[in-house]
């Protein structure tokens, strides 16, 4: 089977079966590293600034680019089959899905928690009384 | 079964010795192995994401507790285990390239360095962790800083009243970073099982589906860090 024809037929199906595995360069490699190795000094540099409620936002942003150069790069999604990806986000975007509805319904229910803290402790100040 | 369906004899005997009877050529059983892979992975993505997910719960309801509680933790010694974990990442992802083209001393020697960061990282780790338990650290209604521990913080926390629920911050602390910590164990029993088998000379460029997913594993275990680390550290 010749790559040529494979490549222009079946680019997905074909994947890596005849054109070879796909192999990173040292350059490719050394680059992602290093980019992660900056990238975690300045989280650590940003933290010691007060930024207020950015704080949280802006290390995981930071924490999101890192994540994405070792999942392109390292994790070759960059090169592969596009469905690697789709799963990845896809676990991904479930996974924030999980996380807003249970901050909504933390949030919905805190006054209720906070009423039940007051009354326990106003009921433990009497009793101690 | 019908019998044109199964491959000559003669066909058979090429096949290679870790093609498994399943499938009809290398590259079919690569692909299918990765995809195998990526599910683990999306399935370990939403495992982490409950632990994720009631730390922000907590955190968004008590905040001035988890800016205190983070005081404990030693921030440098949380960068030093990030970089650790990505010369490690970076090490893995070397031993796929060495695999793929072929060269085996390469890949040896990549796989060993994977192990031994990772093992630097647990080490780290069992200084932190034996740290604050000697302190009386621990999770839950088991946390109760020693006096030295306190005496330790900066003036301005240690002028604060040691929160009520402290110790919730630190259940949270050591069920995320054990979590990880197991996952981390788990990959130095996976690397040692490959370099068994890179040294027996099993691995090259026709073969080398289990470097690149045990590579893949160890990938996600970074990633986990990646978030953790600014999270618990540096608050």
């Amino acid at each position: 089977m010749n790559v040529v024809e494979n490549a222009s037929s079946h680019p997905a199906h074909g994947d890596g079966a005849h054109a070879g595995p796909h192999v990173l360069p040292p350059s490719v490699l050394l680059g992602t590293a290093a980019a992660l190795g900056v990238l975690t000094v300045l989280t650590v540099a940003v933290a010691r600034v007060h930024l207020g409620a950015a704080n949280v936002p802006v290390a995981l942003a930071i924490a999101t680019v890192k994540a994405s150069l070792v999942a392109l790069f390292f994790m070759h999604l960059k090169y592969e089959h596009k469905f690697h990806l789709v799963i990845l986000v896809g676990a991904v975007l479930f996974a924030v899905l999980f996380g807003s509805f249970v901050m909504f319904d933390a949030s919905e229910y805190r006054p209720d928690v906070r009423a039940h803290e007051e009354a326990v402790r106003a009921k433990a100040a009497e009793t101690a009384r | 079964m019908d019998a044109t369906a199964q491959p000559a004899p003669a066909a058979r005997q090429e096949r290679g010795r870790f093609l498994a009877v399943q499938f009809e050529d290398m590259a079919a059983q690569l692909a299918t192995g990765k995809l195998g892979i990526w599910l683990f992975l999306a399935n370990e993505v939403l495992f982490f994401s409950a632990l994720f997910v009631s730390y922000g719960v907590y955190r968004s309801h008590h905040p001035e507790l988890f800016r205190y509680a983070s005081q404990f933790l030693d921030w440098r010694m949380g960068a030093t285990n990030t970089l650790v974990l990505i010369s490690s990442s970076l090490a893995a992802a070397w031993s796929v390239r060495a695999a793929q083209l072929g060269n085996q001393r390469t890949l040896i020697r990549s796989l060993v360095l994977t192990v031994v960061l990772a093992a630097t990282f647990m080490v780290v780790k069992y200084f932190e962790y034996s740290h604050k338990l000697h302190n009386g650290v621990g999770w839950g209604t088991a946390c109760n800083p020693s006096p030295e521990l306190l005496a330790s913080l900066p003036a301005a926390v240690r002028a604060l009243p040691v929160p009520a629920h402290l110790g919730t911050f630190f259940s949270l602390y050591y069920l995320m970073t054990g979590l990880h910590g197991i996952h981390v164990l788990v990959g130095i029993g996976l690397y040692v099982w490959l370099i068994v088998r890179a040294r027996r000379g099993d691995f090259g460029p026709g073969y080398y589906g289990p470097v690149d997913a045990v590579a893949l594993y160890w990938h996600l275990v970074d990633l986990v860090w990646i978030f953790l680390f600014p999270l618990l550290y540096l608050i």
